[in-house]
């Protein structure tokens, strides 16, 4: 059974010969300090490159995902024509706008592109017209999308995954805004916060129109997302998630459907237990990253309870076991998700977000390593 | 209702004009600022950190019933220190070296302050030595903040500078942020820990019994 089918299988509730594995992407890669540690292990000698500046994160090479055994393959969008990537030198650190005109700051102490500016923090909804949005149909976002899809799903060996959540609209709007001052817009200035949703959404469906328009035939999956879940409960309210939310998940999800068979996966850390019913109702095929350490996120429950509906994708805790644990804890979490939420498919393994600079690369291989032992049909369940 | 009823009302609601206007009406009939933070403030700041904690609350109505509460104070804030109201203790707060998160920090910090403490915030990506330098006299309390993983270790480095400086002495040491438990604060030699800034409040106030 070659990784395509594998992952197909699964995303179709239907056990494969073993429970695939993801890496790459956008919420699902690893840190540049911890990938050239993987690199190091395993005796490969390159350097590694940043891919998504932000994050600091790289696109795995194709030797590195062969070796993990890794069933997925990437199709990113492209850098727009308009928009470089040339950060200055400031006393504060490198600092750059997005094309958006968000501004981010990497102090020398921070592994990371922090958001320090949002443009529309004293904007007003007329505002919003006169705003430089960035242009959808910039053809820089979908330079190269389509020969690389195309290649991909000719090969037919791994599945085909369209990397498009473009940073969320969900969350694009709060960087806008500044995310204390849009939250609390959700109760005292909700015209606000529908006009800039709808605005940040409209973009954002244009660019999945053009993206699917040249693309969608050949993908498995395409990723959305939007971080709703905290520590211990939703960010905002259920009422609040229907009001502002959901309308739109099912809005650009139609859209997604109608444009490409692929499956939707929809990127939320936190607790989000109570959302998932919704998430089914508005399409969403794919729940990630199933933040395991975050109330109410045991995964063999929610298995139980969503498990023919919707299927988990992550479910490595990277609070804790990813970075402070062991090999073992790393190889004994690997089984115990594969044991609680691997009947029946449905499971894709990987960490908990991206793999962060503070994770030892012996771990990273141990969760790959131990993921094709633990994670072969058939697995003697835990539920 | 009375003014204080209103102000326990609209800062739950997170009506801020109101609870301006119903604390410059409070102070003009007459209601000292210590009876308006006492009676007014402070229970619904513990409320609202109650209401959090039980899941009634979410993000949003936590931010702006701290801006409620803030707009209060700034009112209240000069009439205390006229009146020779001494804050119940001094709290040093910061997100540590290498994270810019603040929001979690900037809601503990309203919530202490609305519970009585003064308090100083550092801000974020603040070092050991940036800590140690604001620890005077008379700081009680020092909380430290961090949302990354990779960030954790700047904690203990921070209060292993606070021990070295020979500051520690009577002073607690409280930390939260998303990944942080009660054995990692054990762990890096914290006296405490809080999940969320209702819980930091009534952690603090117990460093002062």
């Amino acid at each position: 059974m070659n990784s395509k089918v594998r992952l197909l299988t699964t995303l179709e509730h239907n056990e494969p010969d073993r429970v695939p594995l993801d890496l790459g992407g956008w919420v699902t890669t690893i840190s540049v300090k911890t990938y050239q540690q993987l690199l190091n292990l395993l005796g490969i000698k390159r350097e590694a490159q940043v891919f998504d500046w932000l994050r600091q994160n790289v696109n795995p090479d194709d030797d590195v995902l062969q070796r993990l055994g890794v069933d997925t393959r990437y199709v990113h969008l492209g850098q727009p024509h308009s928009w470089s990537f040339k950060p200055e030198a400031t006393s504060k650190g490198m600092y750059i706008k997005d094309e958006w005109g968000c501004g981010f700051l990497m102090p020398e102490t921070s592994l990371y592109y922090n958001l320090v500016e949002s443009p529309l923090r004293n904007a007003t909804i007329e505002d919003l017209d006169d705003y430089p949005w960035p242009d959808p149909n910039d053809e820089g976002y979908i330079y190269g999308v389509e020969a690389r899809a195309r290649s991909l799903a000719e090969e037919g060996q791994y599945g085909v995954i369209g990397n498009f959540a473009w940073e969320s609209w969900f969350e694009r709007a709060w960087k806008l805004r500044a995310m204390d001052v849009f939250y609390m817009d959700m109760i005292a200035n909700k015209d606000f916060v529908h006009a800039l949703l709808d605005k940040t959404l409209s973009l954002h469906m244009a660019l999945l129109e053009n993206v699917l328009e040249v693309c969608g035939a050949y993908l498995d999956v395409v990723i959305q997302g939007g971080d709703l879940g905290g520590q211990k409960n939703t960010l905002m309210s259920l009422d609040a998630y229907r009001e502002f939310i959901k309308p739109r998940q099912e809005k650009s999800i139609r859209l997604i459907k109608e444009k490409t068979k692929a499956k939707v996966f929809w990127h939320s850390c936190g607790a989000v237990s109570s959302l998932i019913h919704d998430f089914i109702e508005v399409g969403i095929d794919i729940l990630n990253p199933v933040q395991v350490s975050a109330k109410g996120m045991d995964v063999s429950a929610l298995k139980k309870q969503y498990g023919n509906n919707i299927v988990f994708w992550g479910g490595i805790d990277s609070q804790h076991v990813l970075p402070h644990g062991k090999v073992q804890d790393v190889e004994a979490a690997v089984k115990n998700l594969c044991e609680s939420a691997g009947a029946n498919g449905g499971l894709v393994i990987c960490a908990v977000h991206n793999i962060q600079a503070d994770v030892p690369s012996e771990n990273v291989l141990a969760l790959y390593d131990s993921a094709h032992d633990f994670g072969r049909y058939p697995i003697g369940f835990n539920q | 209702m009375d003014y204080i009823q209103s102000i326990y009302k609209n800062i739950l609601e997170g009506n801020v004009e109101e609870v301006l206007s119903n604390v410059k009406q409070a102070i003009d009939a007459g209601l000292g600022a210590e009876t308006i933070l006492k009676e007014g403030m402070i229970p619904a700041m513990d409320e609202v950190g109650k209401l959090f904690e039980e899941g009634e609350f979410f993000v949003p109505e936590m931010l702006i019933a701290a801006k409620a509460m803030q707009a209060g104070m700034q009112i209240l804030k000069p009439l205390l220190i006229e009146a020779d109201v001494e804050p119940i203790g001094k709290v040093i707060l910061g997100t540590v070296r290498g994270d810019l998160h603040d929001i979690g920090k900037n809601l503990v910090g309203t919530m202490l302050e609305g519970s009585g403490f003064e308090v100083l915030d550092l801000g974020v990506d603040i070092g050991p030595e940036t800590f140690v330098e604001a620890i005077t006299e008379d700081v009680d309390i020092v909380g430290l903040s961090a949302l990354l993983t990779t960030t954790m270790p700047a904690m203990e480095e921070t209060i292993k500078a606070i021990d070295a400086s020979g500051l520690r002495g009577n002073i607690k040491i409280m930390v939260g942020g998303a990944p942080i438990t009660a054995d990692y604060a054990k762990e890096i030699g914290a006296d405490g820990y809080a999940p969320d800034a209702g819980q930091a409040t009534i952690l603090a106030k117990s460093f002062l019994d």
